[in-house]
């Protein structure tokens, strides 16, 4: 009697210790790989996982084979157009030692080992030892939220949750418990007695036809008394309230696109609002982007508008945070969403201006936002590295408001490579602040 | 094979349909082990019979078909490497895997069809498994005395007592 065993039933992942005593060796080199893809590829395809390269030494395996050089060898070849049964093939004259550059079988002759990262794995690297602030005061402590669930049927509800399929579930079974005529039984037996009016009277057609008037007069009196549908039958769906953590985040992408803003600015921004919302991503389970840009007033628009709109005017920064505040108000109650926003600009704000700014960011938005990011897109020849100066009026402005208020950051980005390490300062510089 | 051996044909056949169960494998199985045993007269092993996924296959083939081995980062590249190339279709996963041991423990792929199970179920549960028990080489492995798998199990306890002496990972890093 053999045993039948199904293993499929087992736990997955059982070479995973394996996987990760690989990784675990090919860190350092994976974490560069996925890095300079973050940074060549378009942000949109970066986040995608997928394969990286990374240079095979370090993961060579040692094994015996034959010598290359010296040695005889016997094979049998197929032969071709050049060469029959009995020929001889000269040895190949390698100079210099080392193996040729044919992938062999098993991968060792190859100068890069190609590895497929899952999307989760990609996203861990590129995140590594980042972290969201206030995220986890969020999600774990006052990120709760009642949230119905269904939970079964019960006999008594409300008409909206009315449960048809049960409900009629219900019917059938009961009807056919009680044994209630259906349609059809009834129409043969008035089929029958319309058959018997047009035949010849006999004996035995009126004898039947008395039977079949009793038969359906009991069955017409069944219908009347089984109910199609009796109250007893009806469920509602039932809902239970479950504290579930919020997992919906919405993040605000403010923009300045007055003339000063050009391609270059308006591309760098773009690259830092994918990353930003790649992330929340990644921490909710649903995260909503409101694209509001401005000039000297402010419009909720939709992403290709956002970034390829063109729009003249003057710069007034406070109209989009005015603007945020009434989508805010409107639509993302901060009880149930968490409200990021991220603001790029080339810096430049109407006179006057600036200090209505600060005054909505410390008493409108930033008592109810997990984070505040601002990112000013500097000139191409300025390094990331700020060196002080002449700051820009909005610069200038938010300059107070980054030292007090812990959810506010802003950083300057003058090069696309700027933005994958300002991204990283700015939650790491957070992430100080948090622990001080 | 002489004409006296040869059986009446069946009146139904064992199995219709790719699909295969458990009970039809049981079936099958016991179809194929009357021949094998009675028709052609192999000494085999007791069977167990294992149905894998092919994400156990390929955990198979980077611990080089050991139903149990220690962990090495080496096993975990093969995973790597074998996966692409299932994923992407340069290579077909095994129908079965056959260990050599007593009792004869064999894998199935259970994307098999009912025909493809009961030639494997023919091929690896009496094929090898004969094979197995009857070399003289294998037959100091798999006596009784000596069950392939437990000194196997022995042999790992005592490598990952070491590993973890050593302080985790550091053994074959």
């Amino acid at each position: 009697m053999p045993q039948f065993i199904d293993r499929r039933l087992n736990p997955r992942d059982k070479s995973l210790g394996n996987r990760m005593r690989f990784l675990k060796r090919t860190r350092a080199r994976i974490k560069e790989a996925v890095d300079k893809a973050v940074r060549e590829r378009m942000i949109g395809d970066a986040a995608k996982g997928g394969s990286v390269s990374i240079p095979s030494d370090g993961i060579n395996e040692p094994f015996f084979h034959d010598s290359e050089h010296g040695g005889d060898r016997n094979r049998v070849l197929p032969g071709n157009r050049e060469f029959v049964t009995g020929d001889r093939i000269d040895k190949p004259k390698g100079g210099g030692g080392g193996r040729g550059r044919q992938g062999s079988t098993d991968g060792d002759g190859e100068d890069n080992f190609t590895f497929a990262l899952s999307e989760e794995e990609f996203l861990d690297l590129l995140f590594e030892d980042l972290e969201l602030p206030d995220l986890i005061k969020s999600s774990l402590k006052d990120a709760k939220l009642a949230e119905p669930r269904r939970a079964g049927f019960s006999a008594d509800g409300v008409i909206p949750n009315l449960n048809v399929l049960r409900t009629m579930r219900q019917s059938l079974s009961r009807r056919l418990a009680l044994r209630r005529p259906n349609k059809r039984e009834v129409e043969k037996l008035e089929l029958r007695l319309a058959e018997i009016a047009e035949l010849p009277e006999t004996e035995a057609l009126k004898e039947e036809e008395a039977r079949l008037r009793i038969d359906l007069k009991r069955l017409r009196h069944l219908q009347h008394a089984i109910p199609f549908i009796d109250p007893i039958d009806v469920r509602y769906n039932r809902f239970t309230r479950v504290t579930v953590p919020r997992a919906k985040a919405v993040m605000f992408c403010l923009m300045d696109v007055s003339a000063s803003m050009g391609e270059r600015e308006k591309d760098l921004a773009k690259r830092f609002f994918i990353l930003l919302h790649l992330f929340l991503k990644r921490k909710y389970e649903r995260v909503d982007v409101v694209f509001v840009r401005h000039t000297h007033e402010a419009k909720e628009v939709d992403e290709h508008e956002f970034f390829y709109g063109r729009e003249t005017g003057g710069t007034v920064v406070s109209s989009a945070l005015e603007q945020m505040i009434e989508i805010r108000d409107k639509r993302y109650s901060p009880a149930e969403w968490n409200i990021y926003c991220a603001e790029a600009s080339d810096g430049d704000n109407s006179g006057g201006d600036t200090e209505h700014c600060v005054e909505l960011l410390t008493e409108h938005i930033l008592p109810t936002t997990q984070y505040f990011a601002y990112i000013e897109i500097a000139d191409r020849d300025i390094s990331s590295h700020w060196s002080g100066g002449d700051s820009k009026e909005l610069w200038r402005g938010y300059a107070g408001l980054a030292e007090e208020a812990k959810n506010f950051a802003m950083r300057k980005v003058a090069n696309p490579a700027d933005i994958y390490p300002v991204f990283r300062e700015l939650f790491a510089r957070q992430r100080e602040k948090g622990a001080t | 094979m002489n004409e006296s051996v040869r059986r009446p044909r069946a009146a139904q056949p064992l199995f219709e349909g790719a699909e295969w169960d458990f009970a039809l494998m049981q079936e099958v199985y016991e179809a194929v082990k009357d021949v094998a045993l009675n028709d052609l007269g192999l000494d085999v092993f007791p069977n167990q019979i294992e149905v894998i996924s092919a994400e156990q296959m390929l955990d198979a083939y980077s611990s080089v078909g050991m139903p149990l081995m220690y962990s090495h980062w080496s096993f975990g590249k093969r995973f790597v490497k074998d996966e692409m190339l299932y994923r992407k279709g340069y290579q077909a996963l095994a129908y079965e895997i056959v260990i050599n041991s007593n009792p004869c423990i064999s894998y199935y792929m259970e994307e098999n069809s009912m025909a493809m199970q009961t030639l494997v179920l023919a091929h690896a549960a009496f094929g090898h498994n004969h094979f197995f028990k009857n070399n003289y080489l294998f037959q100091q492995w798999t006596s009784e005395r000596h069950p392939r798998l437990s000194r196997i199990f022995q042999a790992l306890c005592r490598g990952m007592r070491g590993e973890i002496r050593a302080g985790g990972g550091r053994v074959g890093a």
